[in-house]
Parts: C-alpha cells; structure tokens; sequence
C-alpha cells in the first residue's frame, strides 16, 4: 500500500528489504499511485539488496541541495539546457540511499512518453554502478584535474557521458528503450546545445565578456 | 551532451536499429561526426556488465578525444593555458558572424 497523503512514510516492497516512499510539497490527488507502485517495484527488483528510499517531492531541486552537502550539488539546477533532471541518488551514511524524484515523474497528467519505471530503473542503476566503484561521475576530481581547466572538462564530460551511456545501454537491454522523441529530435537537441555556446560572442559586443557567458554552458555538462 | 550519450546508449544497445534522426537542418552538428562518436562509445559496457573503473577511465579518454573533434567541428576549442587559465578558442569567426546574424566582431 502507498501513503495516502503528504509527508507519509510507510514501506510498500518486502521482498528483498522495505523500500518506503516519501511525498513530499505535492498535492496527493495529482500523483499516480498506480504507476508509482510499479516504478518502486521495478526499482526494487534490479536492487534487493539496497535499503533504498524513496523520496518524491514538489520543491525538488530545493531537496536535492537540502539533502546532498557535496559541493557541487549546492549549485544543482534542475534545468539541464535541454531538458529537466527529475531523479537523484543520495548515499547516506548508514549505508542506505534515497532515491529523490521530482513530482512530475508520477503526476497524472505527465507528458506520455515520460515513464516513472524507467525513471526509477535509471537512478537505480547510477546507484548499483557506483557502489561496484564503478562511477564515472565526479572523474575530472578523482583524476586531479583542476576545475576550468581544459583537460579536466573534457575528463568530466567524457566520464558523465560514459556513465550515462552505460545506464541507458542497460535500460535498453532491460526492456526500457529510450523515448523516440530524443532519437527523433537530437538535430534539435544539439543545435539547442551549439546555440547556447555561441550565443554568448552575442555579448561579447556590449560587455566583452565571452568566456563568463560561456563556461557555465560547458558546465551544464561538466560540473563535475 | 548527456542526451547524445541517452542516444547512443539505446542505438547500441538496439543494435543499430533505432539510429537517431540527424537528416533535418538541426542535425547539422552532429551528422557527419555521430558514427565517430559512436565509436568511442561502443565498446563502454552496460551498467549491467561489471567492469573494472581502471578500464573505464581508458574507455572514457576515447569519449573524450570524440569530444574535442567534435567541439573543434562546431568552431569552438579549449586549451590549457600555463598560468591556470583556460582559452575557449573560436575557430571560425566568421562562421560564427554568419550563424548569429550580427556583427559581434566588430
């Protein structure tokens, strides 16, 4: 059974260990029970052995700050230039983890092609990769690159981007193949993504300020 | 760029069977070097495959030479400067004046 309302907090999966499920700022006549009970079953399948939380919450990027002390998550913007983080893993300190999803995933009326299993699955698997040591985020820190540097931007990116690759090769290969509109809408994806790199020379007349406008686009993609 | 590692990840995994649409206008940044990309990608294994990070970084430095070509054919590239600094080249000014349809370069 799920919580009924807002900041409820009971297990809904036995098998494997209680998986609990935490609402938080949202209005509970929008959330989709149903599919969110799918998306934590699936997410505890791929990982029995994981006391992990969930937590779906309305003011999401204010909780990702609130419950990451790292750093750079105290940067964290959910705006990814094309497109919306809506999930996050935490580690915690007693070994368990929190699965933090943005409300939208499980309203009722979200877009069609967005799906909360695969949502679910995807953090999921970042989490299973990263305590097999196997994370590739956080690469241009672990290799000892200084931040801004050239180097060390292509090291993070290429480590963000490997690691998402991989997720999203499982994902495939799991029975969650990516929504066609990224395949069928990457040109605009990318021209979107050239567009805010060169953009910024557009200021470069009144200010003469380039690189302030235009690192933080590279940074969409390498902050860490 | 995590959107195009989504893309890969699933045309990979798919077998070449769910290729991303590049043939409109927008797909003119991506088309000629995607198959480069691509390659760089292909031999990362799946989330589900547990591999040594040793082995990941050396996967990860290829995705990261694909990512400087690729920066370098949309006329931009970084470098190293020896005191710390960073510079963000353009490559191609004028190419950039054409694209943003003003004169920024005086």
């Amino acid at each position: 059974m799920l919580p009924s309302g807002p900041e409820g907090d009971m297990p809904v999966v036995e098998e494997g260990g209680p998986i609990t499920v935490t609402l938080r700022d949202l209005d509970p006549e929008r959330l989709d029970v149903d599919a969110l009970g799918e998306a934590v079953e699936a997410a505890a399948a791929i990982a029995p052995d994981v006391d992990l939380r969930v937590v779906v919450s309305g003011d999401f990027e204010n909780y990702v700050r609130e419950r990451d002390s790292w750093a750079p998550v105290q940067e964290y913007v959910q705006d990814r230039l094309v497109g919306y983080a809506i999930g996050k893993i935490v580690e915690c300190a007693d070994g368990s983890a929190e699965l933090l999803v943005d409300a939208s995933v499980v309203d009722v009326d979200r877009d069609e092609y967005d799906s909360p299993t695969r949502t679910f699955v995807h953090e999921v698997l970042h989490l299973l990769i990263g305590r097999r040591g196997e994370t590739l985020n956080g690469r241009r820190a672990r290799l000892g690159y200084q931040r801004g540097s050239a180097i060390g931007s292509f090291a993070g990116m290429a480590g963000i981007a490997g690691e998402e690759f991989r997720v999203e090769r499982a994902l495939s290969d799991l029975g969650y193949p990516l929504p066609d509109h990224y395949r069928t809408e990457l040109g605009v994806f990318v021209d979107a993504y050239v567009d805010s790199l060169r953009r910024p020379f557009l200021e470069w007349e009144a200010t003469g300020e380039v690189i302030r406008f235009t690192t933080p686009r590279l940074a969409v993609s390498s902050s860490s | 760029m995590t959107v195009v590692a989504y893309v890969i990840g699933d045309d990979v995994a798919s077998d070449g069977g769910r290729v991303p649409d590049l043939r409109g206008p927008d797909g003119r940044w991506l088309r000629s070097s995607y198959p480069n990309l691509r390659d760089a990608f292909v031999a990362v294994p799946s989330a589900s495959t547990p591999t040594p990070i040793a082995e990941l970084d050396r996967l990860a430095e290829q995705i990261a030479a694909e990512l400087g070509a690729w920066l370098r054919q949309i006329g931009f590239a970084l470098h190293d400067l020896p005191n710390d600094e960073i510079l963000f080249e353009v490559l191609d000014p004028d190419d950039l004046r054409c694209v943003l349809g003003v004169d920024a370069f005086g």
